[in-house]
């Protein structure tokens, strides 16, 4: 049962990360030195192999097939409707980080999505107005000031790291109802949630893929980056970027070429 | 004489009438927001055009780009104290073959959002004086998706230093994976090798 229960979020979490094959740290410093701790880097590297290799070889072409099948609008529906079904951790982590509006905003979610949105396949929140907030448990230990600690790739849930690993598993346990489904059921719905995002993501790791020149990086990067900026609410929010300030800005005394004319064309 | 007294006061009338519309309006249409929205609704207008095939319209945004992107900034952003390894020369050649990269890889980045429209959310003055204008596009596989860009002011224009995706700052990526590759003392070298392949293969799709 418990085995199953992992699994049910499994889909959920490799969902999330292959959308970024892809996937972050805290601020970028102008230096040199990676400000991403990953002393695992050679176990991470070949897991991360398996994992693309899996994919080219494998579930980019179920994927396909998929895509092939069903048209876009019910790929968005049935996404809806995993959404939808993750509404315990949603509301458990709102709460734990004392967004008492944004935990009240998921449960009219739940029964706008699951009454008029029939069973979630449509957003009815947003169209009310109630827009997603989705926390998971490592966000709300990132709110609370736990640090990402090493990065981890993770075998078929791809990027990760010790806090956001410790996240998983607990948000795994807070999707209750995983433990009263059959493992069959628990096994078909993580399959399925996984085809189903995989095949939404099509085109982005297409483009990762072919723009990218060392998609390890790339990949690590854009994960530690999303959950950096998730976890400071960064993304919807009007007050300034502090903490990637330093990103910005060269050291001109430390650089004698200026913004010269000779760039100029 | 009297003619051309008369040319002159209406020269006069309507300088004097102009003038401090055009202040307006110059405040109004090219303040970073405006940019954002002309941007976006230039690219969207391209990528729309059904006729036209997908290397066309990535030319089409690749122009549009160029003339909102600051590539010298970005481009020296994104290689940090790396910069200082490359020759002049080199630098040179950097910038315009990233100038390159980073218009094909915005255009194929947006490409599949032709059907989808952009909302603009609002914006905010950084610490040091730039602005970052938040847009959402709605509609596609992942709906509101959350796109930034950072904008800084140059010669009395705002120009686009860095696009912000779901977080995800390009500027920040590229300096990381570039990192990677200016790893040793062939690095500038094999960087800039590595930038005409993505480009050559590019042209090439």
């Amino acid at each position: 049962m418990r085995v199953t229960g992992s699994m049910r979020t499994y889909g959920a979490v490799v969902v999330g990360s292959l959308l970024f094959v892809l996937a972050v740290s805290g601020p970028v410093r102008a230096s040199d030195e990676p400000s991403i701790d990953d002393p695992f880097e050679s176990v991470n590297r070949a897991i991360f192999w398996f994992n693309d290799v899996s994919d080219r070889y494998f579930i980019e072409y179920v994927a396909m097939g998929y895509d092939f099948l069903l048209p876009d609008p019910l790929e968005r529906g049935i996404a809806n409707v995993f959404e939808n079904g993750r509404f315990p951790v949603k509301f458990a982590n709102n709460l734990l980080q004392w967004k008492v509006r944004n935990a009240w905003g998921e449960c009219v979610r739940l029964m706008l999505n699951t009454t008029a949105g029939i069973g979630g396949l449509f957003d009815a929140g947003v169209a009310a107005g109630f827009a997603s907030h989705p926390e998971d448990f490592g966000q709300t230990l990132g709110y609370w000031g736990v640090p990402p600690g090493p990065y981890l790739m993770l075998p078929f849930l791809g990027p990760s790291n010790v806090r956001d690993g410790f996240g998983l598993a607990t948000d795994t346990a807070t999707l209750f109802y995983a433990f009263f489904l059959p493992f069959e059921v628990n096994a078909g719905l993580t399959i399925g949630n996984f085809i189903n995002f995989r095949s939404m993501a099509m085109e982005v790791i297409r483009t990762n893929r072919a723009s990218a020149f060392d998609l390890y990086v790339f990949t690590r990067n854009a994960y530690m980056s999303n959950r950096a900026s998730r976890i400071r609410d960064q993304i919807q929010s009007d007050a300034p970027a502090e903490a990637d300030e330093d990103l910005y800005y060269f050291d001109e005394e430390d650089d004698p070429y200026r913004l010269d004319e000779e760039f100029e064309e | 004489m009297r003619l051309h007294r008369r040319l002159w006061v209406a020269v006069m009338v309507v300088f004097l009438l102009a003038s401090p519309l055009a202040a307006v309006a110059d405040d109004v249409e090219s303040g970073p927001r405006a940019v954002v929205q002309e941007t976006v609704d230039q690219v969207l207008g391209v990528l729309r055009q059904g006729e036209l095939t997908r290397n066309q319209k990535l030319e089409q945004v690749r122009e549009i780009v160029y003339q909102r992107f600051d590539f010298v900034v970005v481009s020296r952003l994104v290689l940090a104290k790396n910069w200082k390894r490359l020759n002049p020369q080199q630098r040179k050649e950097f910038v315009r073959e990233f100038k390159v990269f980073l218009a094909r890889e915005y255009g194929s980045r947006f490409e599949g959002y032709d059907d989808e429209t952009v909302e603009i959310l609002g914006e905010r003055t950084e610490p040091r004086g730039d602005v970052t204008v938040r847009t959402r596009i709605l509609g596609g596989d992942f709906d509101a998706a959350n796109v930034d860009y950072r904008l800084r002011s140059r010669d009395g224009g705002w120009l686009v230093i860095d696009v912000v995706i779901e977080g995800i700052s390009l500027v920040s990526n590229w300096r990381d994976q570039f990192r990677e590759l200016l790893r040793g003392p062939k690095g500038p070298e094999r960087l800039l090798e590595q930038l005409r392949d993505k480009n050559a293969a590019g042209a090439a799709e």
